[in-house]
């Protein structure tokens, strides 16, 4: 990496030195050596290897679709758990309905104010109106009603799983391969499933929610427990705190800003799987979505899925709205209400609002406020059609662009990954790995990769194909794609970390791209770069940018300002001070943030499948479609993905810890 | 500090929410029937929300004179019928449901689901009926539930057919006649009209959503056209391409059927493929990849949980013995893709007009 | 109340091999190379009287943190012994730990620890929410210390709101908010002005004479040393390498690394009177001093005037210094 430094300079002897030499020159060896004998031996996954999976899977379900009444499992656990997530559910929907839409407007800038200040109230309470103005607002209702009750799950799960991981290394490192599934595994290929557990409409959809929303909750607790100093659970112990009080009156408040972060990228995580969830026949917002898509109408689905977006805004400013450390200046003006009156006003207003909106019979969001942006949109579709796709000086346009990367870069990469015999892809990434690590990474590496020659063969292409071949053809386009988001999120992150104004102008643009439904963007994407997998990139590229732009910009924040003073002290001029001290100081997080943008990516392969990508992607897809016949080939082509994923995440977080640093030093 | 005040600020919201949720409750149970579905019935979608869920199209509606009749009174445990994602499948269910609450005084609910997520819903009962089944994209469904494990009964044909096959835009037949038949494919010259940077020299062939049955690559394959078989990967990336083809002028060869809305809104002209042999018949039959035949046409069918016979003998009944005809089905159809009614209106509207036809569903 | 006994800290893997072997005493750095392990403290032994200040000095890194910190095992001690006021503290289980802890010993941390996330009223108050005194109370007597250490009425600021110096006065009064008979001090004014400063070393000494606290005490100020301490332990390498009063201290270094850690303290600032007194003779007397007075501070009094003063001790008087005997400390000064 560019920005590599070495925080802290080790002396290391001679003797370690000539070690550390021999070791490199044996790898050397080593591994050209195993290249060498991997030419040798059939350059194609043999069919022993097929470890009979896919049908393990397959067996697996239909057992459960023929004994759902029956089984035990069924009648002690999903049953009832199903019952009650639907209750939740429906309970949660019907307040939110009966509150009618001026007692929801109140309450999210009650809720507002009390968390995050005036500010968050006028941000929270405008984005809820703003769900009426253009979309409707019976159908957001329950899709809010959804996400609350999958979001507080996740929650309650994943806040003590981070805690449980933040105590131990080794949980914790179990517990990271199950959230990796989480996060990347396809949902469509746990749908079926989770549909035969949980039948119909909201119970499912909220699983699925949870499940793929769970992962930033357990992470970021984790995170922000670990990185509370060593001299504040000092001093608690030193004053004789127990555990548990160590753990709620120091450590956790202490990482109260990376948890709400976590509140942050689950809400974010949970609204942009609504579309998905709507499959399941949950009748929202979400299938508005899906529904306008069907009939390729962009700006009504648009529209749609900005009340989505609206929604996860406002969710997010009420409940993750940090108070800001002075006043706004206006409110100086004010005499400083103590919190109880500050409270009493909140509740009092809401509840008069509420009690107005009944007596007023304000049943719906009044007509004369909404306002129908799907024609807006549609035109500047249009105008994108004409404009953007061909007849852009120099570089031609989208087409062109989308040409370029098929023909020179997509292509050529593929073939080279087919043309490879498959031991020589493994054992080459078990030398990156090396190279990044050591031995132990190289070791991760080759299990993954060794374990996608295991997952067998679908029919396709006139005979089988191999899931290594799919897998080859995925990761050309997701190596590709990543080397994109990187290259457009890098800079912007870097800007938006250094300037205020940076970061506001683009903050709404990221929440939308983060949390527009994936389908919204599907039909443009399909137009401008035509079906393929140049399509499938673009859309993974929408979608991995945000999170790294965040990150880094985060990162570059983060840096505590005594280095920079005196970075500034010694004559540095900005671009010194942060060359030489903000970036890699924040080299770290801007690695997770590349980090996450690859985990990104990997979870959008899906979407990507629907605009023409194919590969593992598509065979997951198509566990939703037939889970009869493929959900067995859906669950091989799912775990590929994760194995891919957990590959390339395990190499590139090594670029971000160097091999021989203590943490708690 | 704040804690304490938090807490008492937290329960006060809560008790607010309840209050209101509450005295709602207390409300709405005075006559839920009427409302929800006068209100609803007006509405495509959100049909199975409860209280209030009208929609500002909705107020406008049931202020017109012509608005759907007023729902009839209806008691009893409500049937579900699913709605999968396309005209024909909205209209049968609105029929249905019309018939059902008038005449048979029984609630029934819409929902509107995944046409692949239907079958475990029809399997567990949380969906009664399903009123349009492509067959040939669910031999697999059929063997699984309907002749395996018998959660699900077959109500028999709905009458209207429906034909996969291979199409082009009018456009590109005006310029090669010779391409609308197959064989016109088999110069290689020709084909590569339909190249594009993913099939490389060969001409793209474009199949919409994988999970719509598919033996183009069999028929690729075994008629030796140079073609590249591509997964679009969903139907509206596919609808994409044609409007994309349409205004580039630049040819498309895909997988699509009729009925469609699309083959109203731009002229599509079906590729004459060979003829169903029996060779084909036995291929279809022992799936050993050599078909090499046009598809065969679909009777769509219905098909309802084993439960609903028991549950509801009478709308057992009046499911089983509906039928439409292809043109009563696009006539209705019609009403929403051109006219732009609502599936629910459209199915009232022709309710209204046929007693006729569906009277004697009721016997 | 405080005994340590042959107490070790060896940082790294298998430290238990390196204790007392020949290893530990490799140099830091090939022993770092060679086993990695570091030895932050090594066979350290003390005492501290009740009511005594023990005051712990040494370069930087020689171990004066990590034996603080073994005290309450903040840090393991890989060996060793810890006795406070009786109890073993290295045998304790962990709810006689909390006890300890929580009513035996406190401690001002060198970095001030602060709990960015609360109040300066919470932060004071920690100590005694622990121990589950209730809110009212606990905060009455955080308020109370807030203005013992000088920063009354600011309670309701957060930590990030105030200078170090202002900081370090609030880890001071959470220290002594739980009014423990031990306290352990690891550079506790090491960011004050010399006015406050001056003041908190006068609260100390008052905390000493009046309520009778133990302290150990690490400073590297070394006049601040001499003037709390009652015993100087220094440090070097993780071991002591003399203990003793302040007079032993600077009169006679026990080698030449203290004595060069003195060798800039003023000879009339550390030698009593009584040390260079005559013996007593009859009148007349300009006054009188009690045994024990540092030099510097009978200076004055001498010069006064030309008859010599009267050294007492215990209203019995054992010696008469005169001017000589003054200027004979002063002039053994090296300026
Ligand atoms: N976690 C650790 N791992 C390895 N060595 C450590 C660790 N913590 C401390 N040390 C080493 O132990 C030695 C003693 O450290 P300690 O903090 O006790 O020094 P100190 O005397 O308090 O120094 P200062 O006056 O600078 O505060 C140091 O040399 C340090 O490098
Ligand atoms: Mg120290």
């Amino acid at each position: 990496m560019a920005v590599s430094v070495e925080t802290l300079p080790t002396l290391v002897s001679d003797e370690v030195l000539i070690a550390r030499r021999r070791e490199r020159r044996i790898g050397f060896v080593v591994f050209t050596g195993l290249a060498v004998l991997a030419f040798v031996v059939p350059h194609e996954v043999p069919s022993w290897m097929d470890t009979g999976i896919q049908r393990w899977a397959q067996d697996r379900y239909r057992w459960s679709i023929l004994n759902r009444e029956s089984a035990l499992i069924f009648r002690w656990f999903f049953n009832p758990v199903t019952d009650a997530l639907n209750w939740s559910v429906e309970h949660a929907e019907s307040w939110l309905l009966a509150l009618r839409w001026p007692g929801v407007v109140a309450v999210t800038a009650a809720v507002g104010w009390r968390t995050g200040g005036v500010r968050a109230a006028i941000i929270g309470a405008a984005a809820m109106g703003g769900v009426g103005v253009i979309a409707d607002w019976d159908l957001a209702m329950r899709t809010l009603a959804i996400m609350l009750v999958a979001v507080l799950i996740a929650l309650l799960l994943g806040v003590p799983l981070g805690i449980l991981a933040a105590q131990s290394d080794r949980f914790e490192r179990v517990l990271r391969v199950v959230l990796d599934t989480a996060q990347v595994m396809p949902v469509f290929v746990y749908f079926s499933p989770l549909q035969v557990a949980f039948a119909l409409k909201f119970a499912p959809a909220v699983m699925a929610t949870v499940i793929y929303a769970l992962p930033p909750a357990v992470r970021l607790t984790n995170l922000g427990l670990r990185q509370v100093p060593v001299v504040a659970t000092e001093v608690a112990e030193s004053f004789g705190s127990t555990k548990l009080q160590r753990l709620f009156k120091v450590q956790l408040p202490m990482a109260r800003r990376s948890i709400l972060l976590g509140l942050n990228q689950v809400i974010m995580m949970a609204f942009a799987i609504v579309v998905l969830a709507a499959l399941l026949g949950t009748g929202d917002l979400g299938q508005e979505v899906l529904k306008a898509i069907q009939k390729t109408e962009v700006g009504t689905a648009f529209a749609a899925g900005m009340g989505v977006v609206l929604l996860a805004v406002a969710l997010d400013r009420v409940t993750t709205g940090e108070r800001p450390a002075h006043r706004l200046r206006l409110l100086n003006w004010l005499p400083r209400v103590p919190f109880r009156v500050a409270g009493a006003i909140a509740v009092g207003g809401a509840v008069a609002t509420v009690i107005a909106a009944r007596v007023f019979e304000w049943q719906q969001f009044p007509s004369w406020l909404t306002i129908d942006i799907a024609p807006t949109i549609d035109g500047w579709f249009d105008w994108a059609k004409n404009n953007v796709r061909k007849g852009v000086p120099v570089i031609g346009g989208t087409q062109a662009i989308s040409d370029f990367l098929t023909t020179w870069v997509l292509d050529p990469l593929r073939d080279f990954l087919w043309w490879l015999p498959w031991l020589v892809v493994v054992v080459g990434l078990a030398f990156v790995g090396w190279l990044s690590k050591g031995w132990r990474l190289a070791l991760t590496v080759t299990v993954c990769m060794v374990l996608i020659g295991t997952m067998g063969s679908i029919p396709g292409g006139g005979g089988r194909v191999t899931l290594w071949d799919l897998a080859m053809d995925t990761l050309s386009q997701v190596l590709v794609a990543i080397v994109l988001s990187v290259l457009i999120a890098l800079p912007l992150g870097i800007l938006a970390g250094r300037s205020d104004l940076v970061e506001r102008l683009l903050r709404p643009f990221l929440d939308i791209a983060q949390v527009l439904p994936q389908f919204v963007y599907l039909i443009p994407v399909v137009f401008l770069f035509s079906i393929g997998r140049a399509a499938g990139v673009a859309a993974c590229v929408v979608y991995a940018v945000p999170p790294c732009i965040r990150l880094t910009a985060l990162g570059m924040r983060e840096v505590a300002m005594p280095p920079r003073e005196a970075a500034i002290s010694f004559g540095a001029t900005g671009r010194q001070e942060m060359r030489f001290v903000q970036l890699p100081l924040a080299r770290k997080a801007i690695l997770l943030g590349i980090n996450q943008t690859l985990m990104m990516v990997l979870a959008t392969v899906i979407i990507a499948a629907l605009v023409g990508a194919g590969s593992l992607g598509l065979v997951a897809y198509e566990a939703t479609a037939k889970p009869n016949v493929k959900l067995g080939q859906g669950v091989a082509g799912g775990l590929s993905i994760v194995l891919l994923a957990i590959m390339l995440d395990r190499i590139t977080q090594a670029w971000g810890t160097s091999p021989d640093t203590d943490r708690r030093t | 500090m704040f804690r304490g005040k938090r807490r008492i600020f937290a329960a006060g919201l809560l008790l607010a929410t309840f209050a209101t949720a509450c005295g709602d409750d207390a409300d709405s149970t005075v006559a839920p029937a009427s409302t929800t579905a006068g209100a609803t019935d007006s509405t495509e979608g959100s049909d199975t929300t409860e209280a209030g869920s009208d929609t500002t199209e909705a107020v406008a509606d049931t202020t017109e004179p012509s608005a759907p009749s007023e729902a009839c009174p209806t008691s009893g445990e409500a049937i579900t019928l699913a709605v999968n994602p396309w005209t024909g499948s909205a209209v049968n269910a609105y029929v249905a449901k019309s018939i059902i609450e008038c005449e048979l005084g029984t609630p029934v609910e819409i929902i509107e689901i995944d046409e692949n997520a239907t079958w475990v819903g029809l399997d567990d009962g949380s969906i009664d009926a399903v009123l349009e089944i492509w067959p040939s994209g669910h031999a697999a469904d059929f063997d699984t539930y309907i002749a395996g494990k018998g959660s699900v009964v077959d109500l028999g044909p709905l009458g209207p057919s429906a034909k996969i096959g291979w199409y082009v835009p009018k456009f590109v037949v005006d310029a090669h006649p010779e391409l609308a038949t197959w064989e016109g494919f088999q110069n290689p010259e020709l084909a590569k009209l339909f190249a594009t940077a993913e099939s490389g020299d060969l001409g793209q062939f474009t199949m919409g959503d994988p999970s719509y049955v598919t033996y183009d690559e069999q028929i690729i394959a075994n008629l030796g056209l140079p073609l590249k078989y591509v997964v679009a990967g969903s139907e509206a990336a596919l609808l994409t391409a044609i409007d994309q083809s349409i205004a580039d002028q630049k040819p498309i060869l895909m997988q699509f059927w009729q009925p469609h809305w699309k083959q109203l809104e731009v002229e599509l002209v079906e590729v004459k493929l060979p003829d169903i042999s029996p060779a084909c018949e036995a291929a279809l039959a022992s799936q050993d990849g050599t078909y090499a035949c046009d598809y065969p046409v679909d009777e769509l069918y219905k098909a309802a949980n084993a439960g609903l016979e028991e549950k509801n003998a009478a709308a057992f009944n009046l499911l089983k013995n509906l039928q439409l005809t292809t043109e009563q089905q696009s006539e209705i159809a019609g009403y929403v893709d051109r006219d732009g009614m609502s599936a629910a209106e459209a199915g009232q509207k022709w309710v209204d007009a046929n007693a006729a036809v569906w009277q004697a569903w009721l016997s | 109340m405080i005994s340590v006994r042959d107490l070790w800290k060896v940082y790294g893997p298998r430290a238990n091999r390196i204790v007392g072997s020949p290893e530990a005493d490799l140099p830091r750095g090939e022993l770092q190379q060679r086993f990695g392990n570091v030895v932050a403290m090594r066979d350290v032994n003390l005492d501290v009287a009740p009511g005594e200040v023990f005051v712990v000095m040494g370069l930087s890194g020689s171990g004066k943190s990590t034996l603080i910190r073994c005290i309450t095992r903040l840090i393991e001690p890989t060996s060793g012994q810890v006795i406070v006021e009786g109890d073993d503290v290295t045998a304790a289980s962990a709810a006689e730990l909390l006890q300890i802890r929580r009513h035996k010993v406190s401690m001002v941390f060198q970095h001030f620890g602060l709990l960015p996330h609360r109040t300066l009223l919470d932060n004071v108050a920690f100590g005694l929410e622990l121990r589950g005194m209730n809110r009212t109370a606990r905060r009455e007597r955080a308020a109370q210390t807030l203005e013992l250490v000088g920063l009354p009425g600011m309670g309701d600021y957060k930590p990030h709101q105030l200078s170090g110096g202002q900081q370090q006065r609030v880890g001071l009064a959470r220290a002594l908010a739980t009014d423990p008979d031990i306290m352990l001090f690891d550079e506790p004014f090491s960011a004050l002005d010399p006015l406050i400063r001056r003041e908190m070393q006068d609260e100390i000494v008052r905390l000493r004479r009046e309520v009778r606290k133990t302290m150990m005490f690490i400073t590297h100020d070394l006049s601040e040393a001499l003037r709390l301490g009652d015993r100087i332990a220094i440090m070097r390498d993780g071991r002591f390498v003399q203990v003793g009063t302040p007079t032993e201290v600077v009169l006679e270094p026990a080698d030449e690394y203290v004595a060069n850690f003195v060798r800039d303290v003023p000879r009339s600032h550390v030698v009593p009177v009584d040390a260079v007194m005559a013996p007593p003779a009859d009148g007349p007397y300009a006054g009188e001093v009690l045994a024990g007075t540092k030099v510097r501070d009978a200076v004055a009094l001498v010069a006064h005037s030309d008859l010599p003063v009267r050294v007492v001790r215990d209203g019995r008087t054992v010696g008469t210094l005169d001017r000589v005997g003054v200027l004979s400390v002063i002039a053994a000064e090296e300026l």
